[in-house]
C-alpha cells in the first residue's frame, strides 16, 4: 500500500517535471524575454515614484510589483493551456499519462512561474535593500502568500482556457485579468486607503487582496492582529476552493 | 489475440440534436493495424476520442482492452496513446524534448526515456534534427514528431487520427512502416483516415464509417466486394456521361471520367476510346470505388 502510494507520487512528480520542462524551462530558455514584460508595469509605477520622490508609497509598489508579476504570469495559464488544446492538442495526449491532466496543468503554471523568477528577484532584491525586509520569517509569509497567488490564479486561467474556442478569445483576458487583480485590489497600497467599509470588504473578492495584505504585514507596512492574520490565510483558501470546484465541474463537463 | 477496441452501438451527440456517430460497432484486435475510412465529419475522429477516453458516448459501450472508456478510464490511459488531428509540437521545444519529456510523463525512467527516444526518432528519421526547435522543422517533420511520442510509449493500443495529412510520399511511407512494425510487436493500433491508399497499405482490416454509421468493415478484400464491377475504366478527353452510363457506373473526377463495368464494358470502353482518341486507363477496382460506392459520394480532392 505505502509502495503503491510512493509509486503514484513519483510517477505525479515525473509528470510535473516533464511538463515544466517542456511548457517552461525549454521556451523560456529561447525566449527569457518573456520574464521581462511582466515586470515592466510595477517597474515604471516604482520609477515614477521615484522621480516624484514619493517614498512612503515605495514599500507597497514593491510589494505591488512582486504580486502583480506573479498575477501576470499566472494568468497567462489561460492562453498557454488554451493554446496547448486548440493548436497543439498536445492536452490530450497529456490526459494519457499516469497522472492524468491535473500534472500536467501543474507543469504548465510551474513553467509560468519560471518566468516570473527574475521580476521576483528584482522586487526581492529592492525590497531586501530599500525596505530593509531581512527576517527569515518575513520571506516565509511572503513565499506562501506568492505561492497560494500563482496557484489560485493559475486555476482560475485553466478555467478561463477551457472557455475559449479561438486561441483570439483570450488575447484580451490576460491585461484584464492582471490589471483586475493586481492594480484595482489593494496590492499596491493598503486597504484602509479605500474610504468606504464595504468596499473593503468587496476588495476580498479578489484573491489577491488577503495575499497581498499578508506580505504587507510581514513587511511591516500594516499591523496584523493574529485572528485577522489566520482570516487571510483562510480566505484565499475559500478562493481555491471554489475556483476548483469551478474547475472540476468545467472539466467532468465535456464528458 | 484479444480484442484491443470493442464497440457496441455507439452513438454521440454533442447539442442533443445532431447525432454525430449513430450506432458505430466495431472490433479492433491485438496486433492489428484497423483504418477507419470516411469523409470528413463522418464521425472518425469523435470515435476515437470516445475510445481514447476523452469523452463519452451518448449511448452504448466502448470497452478497450477489455475495460470500459467510462467506469475504467484510469486504467486505460496509462495503456493506450493517441496522436491528436492536426496537432503539433511546440515551436519553441525540440524532437528530442517532446518525446524524451513525454515519456518521462508517462512515468518513465530516463534511461529509458532516452534509449526509447532515440530508438524512435531514429525510425521516424528524425534523429538528425533532434535538437533543432519543431518551430525551424518541415510540417512533416512536426507531424512525425506527435507520432513518435506516441509509438515510443510502446502502448498497448495507439490510435492515430489522420497521421499522414499534409506528409509527402517519402514521409508518408516511413509512417506506414512505423505503423506496421508497431503492430508486428503485438500492438493494436487504429488509424483513422481518407486515404484509401493508406488503408489499403496499411491496415489488416478497415471500416468505413459514413454519417456516423459503420457502413462496411471487414479486410480491404472483403470490403472491395461492394463493388460488383470486374474493372474500372478512367476516360479522358470529351466524353457524354450519359454515352458512358451504358457501361456502367459513372463518376466524374476533376476533367476525367470514371467509369466502373464488367470485362466486356471494359473492352467496349477501350474500342470506343481509341476510336475517338481519349485517352484512357483500364485498371482493377480499389477500396476506393468502394468507399465512393459505400460512403456515398466523392471523397476529399488530394486524398487518392
Amino acid at each position: 500500500m505505502r509502495r503503491e502510494l510512493a509509486d503514484r507520487l513519483i510517477t505525479l512528480a515525473k509528470s510535473i517535471y516533464a511538463s515544466t520542462m517542456l511548457f517552461g524551462v525549454i521556451p523560456f530558455k529561447q525566449n527569457p524575454f518573456w520574464s521581462l514584460s511582466p515586470m515592466l508595469a510595477p517597474m515604471a509605477f516604482l520609477l515614477f515614484l521615484s522621480v516624484y520622490g514619493i517614498s512612503e508609497i515605495v514599500p507597497y509598489a514593491l510589494i505591488g510589483g512582486m504580486m502583480s508579476i506573479v498575477v501576470a504570469n499566472s494568468i497567462t495559464m489561460e492562453s498557454d493551456a488554451a493554446f496547448n488544446r486548440l493548436i497543439l492538442k498536445i492536452d490530450s495526449m497529456f490526459v494519457l499519462t499516469r497522472g492524468g491532466l491535473i500534472p500536467y496543468a501543474v507543469g504548465l503554471a510551474l513553467g509560468n512561474l519560471i518566468n516570473a523568477l527574475p521580476g521576483l528577484a528584482v522586487f526581492g532584491v529592492l525590497l531586501w535593500t530599500l525596505v530593509g525586509v531581512n527576517q527569515i520569517w518575513s520571506w516565509m509569509v511572503f513565499l506562501g502568500a506568492l505561492t497560494t497567488t500563482w496557484a489560485i490564479v493559475s486555476m482560475i486561467g485553466y478555467y478561463i482556457s477551457t472557455l475559449a474556442r479561438d486561441i483570439r478569445d483570450l488575447w484580451v483576458y490576460s491585461p484584464i485579468f492582471t490589471g483586475a487583480l493586481s492594480y484595482l485590489p489593494p496590492v499596491f497600497y493598503p486597504l484602509e486607503r479605500i474610504p468606504w467599509p464595504e468596499l473593503r470588504y468587496l476588495a476580498f473578492l479578489s484573491p489577491t487582496t488577503p495575499t497581498a495584505r499578508l506580505m504587507q504585514g510581514a513587511a511591516g507596512l500594516v499591523g496584523l492582529s493574529w485572528p485577522e492574520t489566520v482570516l487571510l490565510w483562510l480566505t484565499p483558501l475559500i478562493h481555491a476552493f471554489v475556483i476548483f470546484l469551478l474547475l472540476h465541474l468545467r472539466l467532468r463537463r465535456p464528458l | 489475440m484479444g480484442v484491443a477496441v470493442e464497440s457496441e452501438g455507439v452513438w454521440k451527440t454533442y447539442d442533443g440534436v445532431n447525432w454525430v456517430l449513430k450506432g458505430a460497432t466495431l472490433r479492433v484486435e491485438e496486433g492489428e493495424v484497423f483504418a477507419l475510412l470516411g469523409r470528413n465529419g463522418a464521425g472518425k475522429t469523435t470515435f476515437v476520442r470516445i475510445a481514447c477516453t476523452l469523452l463519452k458516448p451518448s449511448r452504448g459501450t466502448v470497452k478497450v482492452l477489455g475495460r470500459d472508456v467510462v467506469t475504467e478510464a484510469g486504467s486505460i490511459r496509462r495503456r493506450i496513446a493517441v496522436v491528436p488531428q492536426e496537432g503539433r509540437p511546440s515551436n519553441l521545444s525540440t524532437p528530442w524534448a517532446h518525446v524524451y519529456y513525454y515519456l518521462i510523463a508517462r512515468g518513465m525512467s530516463r534511461q529509458e526515456a532516452a534509449r526509447r527516444s532515440r530508438e524512435y526518432l531514429e525510425a521516424m528519421e528524425l534523429w538528425d534534427v533532434r535538437n533543432v526547435v519543431c518551430g525551424n522543422l518541415s510540417a512533416g517533420m512536426r507531424q512525425r514528431v506527435y507520432v513518435a511520442m506516441a509509438m515510443a510509449t510502446e502502448a498497448d493500443v495507439v490510435f492515430l487520427d489522420e497521421p499522414t495529412i499534409g506528409l509527402d510520399p517519402i514521409s508518408r511511407t516511413t509512417m506506414w512502416s512505423q505503423i506496421r512494425r508497431a503492430s508486428e510487436g503485438g500492438r493494436a493500433v487504429l488509424v483513422t483516415t481518407h486515404n484509401m491508399e493508406e488503408a489499403e497499405t496499411i491496415s489488416d482490416k478497415v471500416s468505413i464509417i459514413n454519417s456516423g454509421r459503420i457502413v462496411a468493415t471487414g479486410k480491404v478484400e472483403d470490403v472491395m466486394r461492394a463493388v460488383e464491377y470486374e474493372y474500372r475504366v478512367d476516360i479522358e478527353g470529351a466524353a457524354d456521361p450519359a454515352e458512358l452510363s451504358v457501361y456502367g457506373m459513372v463518376r466524374r473526377i476533376g476533367d476525367r471520367f470514371r467509369v466502373l463495368t464488367m470485362e466486356s464494358g471494359a473492352r467496349e470502353l477501350a474500342d470506343l476510346a481509341i476510336r475517338k482518341s481519349w485517352r484512357v486507363n483500364v485498371s482493377k477496382p480499389s477500396l476506393e470505388d468502394a468507399f465512393v460506392i459505400l460512403a456515398g459520394g466523392q471523397i476529399e480532392e488530394g486524398a487518392r
